[in-house]
């Protein structure tokens, strides 16, 4: 078992933040998706490849999340964060890639609650200003819109703290595993790849064509498989 | 303006959505219109673009380019309300299908399969990151500039051959992707047990359909946390 370093701690609470107010206030470049917050979270724990491995199940998992509007969805940013550190810190390395992965499911999940307390804090700041936005009062726009970035800042910042309190937890659990790495992993996977393999339905929606291809491509996937290991 | 639509969902909220922040977004070109900054053209356009306003965030640099056009057009103030509450549906609609439900998962699979083909976690962030920011930042400095140019006629932009085809162009790309990333991700994994990736599979693809057909009454992560609960138990109990 490695613990966390307390620099390490600082770098991952900053990331799950700035990843945090990527996800949908400032930005969306869509860094705060699991494939690079795991990986980044990963450098500022000193192991990259593990990371990016938990980065990549996690991205697979949160591949059949739209980020619709007024819909309430899973919130990736920190999930990655938790993912990537525990994957980059816990061994032995399968049973920390699962634990990874549901760690990062979990959080996403809470911090998918806390866009919706943020959402509702917003609107209240609102109503409270609302005479001066009906009156055309300068800089209440502005104002709404630097707290609410304020906001959700604090949020990020609470989530990312969470992700990182996740790590000494797994990285008790990782070692009392009593299953082969092989099963482990190959679980693990079918967990991660249930998800894309159903988000596809939404992806192929109006692609006519697209499940024939989806078929014709797996196969050639298992092809390439084939040839480069067997 | 094209700075302050990266921060247009910074006051998001279930009431009026993103209206205060497209209000934020529209003020600098506000400044312009008759008596200046707190004139009252410029509080009555302040105002009336602070209210209920929803629509796909890099599609609203279209409805921020077209608003401001109007307004220092100085528009009717009646028209410019209807014209911007007809936005919201056709700007919310094609940003769904187009961003969201089509070239955000195949930017990343286009990542995932990189890493199934061998790169490093580097190469596979940046194939994510660089394809799908190339296709978010053009989408919004097309969208400002169409919208600004188009004025109250953007609606005709809407109508571009590749705005209607490019969802189910880009479903079918993703099709590809997703075949050939599935079994390159597994085998990866697996340290080339190409036969327990196999497994995997075999599992994995039926599973995700039928968790499909199940209309969102599962949601494919609360079934994974199913999983991957039930495996921690009976790895951790056995």
């Amino acid at each position: 078992m490695t613990a966390l370093e307390p620099s390490s701690v600082v770098a991952l609470v900053a990331l799950g933040t700035a990843l945090g107010l990527d996800a949908v206030t400032v930005g969306q470049t869509m860094v705060s998706r699991p494939l690079v917050g795991a990986t980044l979270a990963g450098l500022a724990c000193g192991a990259v490849a593990p990371a990016a491995v938990a980065g990549v199940l996690l991205e697979a998992v949160a591949l059949e999340t739209l980020p619709v509007g007024a819909s309430r969805y899973p919130d990736w940013a920190p999930a990655g964060v938790a993912a990537g550190a525990i994957a980059a810190v816990a061994s032995p390395a399968m049973p920390a890639l699962a634990l990874a992965l549901l760690a990062g499911i979990a959080v996403a999940w809470a911090s998918g609650r806390s866009m919706v307390v943020l959402r509702h804090a917003n609107g209240r700041r609102i109503a409270a200003a609302r005479a001066a936005l009906d009156a055309g009062v300068p800089g209440t726009p502005a104002s709404l819109v630097h707290r609410g970035i304020a906001g959700d800042a604090l949020r990020a910042m609470g989530m990312a703290l969470l992700a990182v309190a996740t790590v000494p937890l797994a990285t008790w659990i990782a070692p009392r595993w009593r299953l082969d790495p092989f099963s482990t992993g190959a679980v693990a996977a079918v967990a991660a790849l249930l998800v894309t393999a159903s988000s596809t339905r939404q992806m192929f929606h109006g692609a006519s064509g697209a499940r024939s291809l989806f078929a014709a491509s797996l196969l050639v996937g298992i092809v390439l498989v084939a040839l480069r290991h067997g | 303006m094209w700075r302050r639509t990266f921060v247009v969902q910074g006051a998001w909220s279930y009431d009026v959505m993103i209206g205060p922040g497209l209000a934020y977004a529209i003020e600098p070109a506000l400044r312009l219109l008759p008596g200046g900054p707190g004139g009252d053209a410029y509080r009555a356009a302040l105002a009336r673009q602070s209210q209920y306003f929803n629509c796909h965030p890099y599609f609203s640099a279209m409805a921020v380019g077209a608003l401001a056009r109007l307004a220092l057009d100085q528009a009717p103030s009646a028209m410019i309300t209807r014209f911007r509450g007809a936005l919201c549906g056709p700007l919310g609609s094609v940003g769904d299908r187009l961003v969201w439900a089509a070239w955000l998962p195949a930017c990343a699979l286009l990542g995932l399969l990189f890493w199934g083909l061998g790169a490093g976690a580097t190469g596979a962030v940046l194939a994510f990151v660089l394809s799908y920011n190339m296709g978010h930042v053009a989408l919004r400095a097309w969208g400002l500039s169409e919208g600004w140019r188009r004025g109250q006629q953007v609606a005709s932009a809407l109508a571009a051959p590749w705005l209607r085809d490019g969802p189910a162009v880009i479903g079918r790309v993703a099709a590809v992707l997703a075949g050939l990333a599935l079994p390159l991700v597994t085998g990866r994994l697996l340290s080339g047990d190409w036969v327990l990736a196999g497994a995997v599979l075999v599992a994995a693809v039926p599973a995700g359909y039928v968790i499909s057909r199940l209309g969102g009454r599962v949601p494919g992560w609360a079934a994974a946390a199913g999983v991957l609960s039930l495996l921690s138990l009976v790895a951790l109990l056995a």
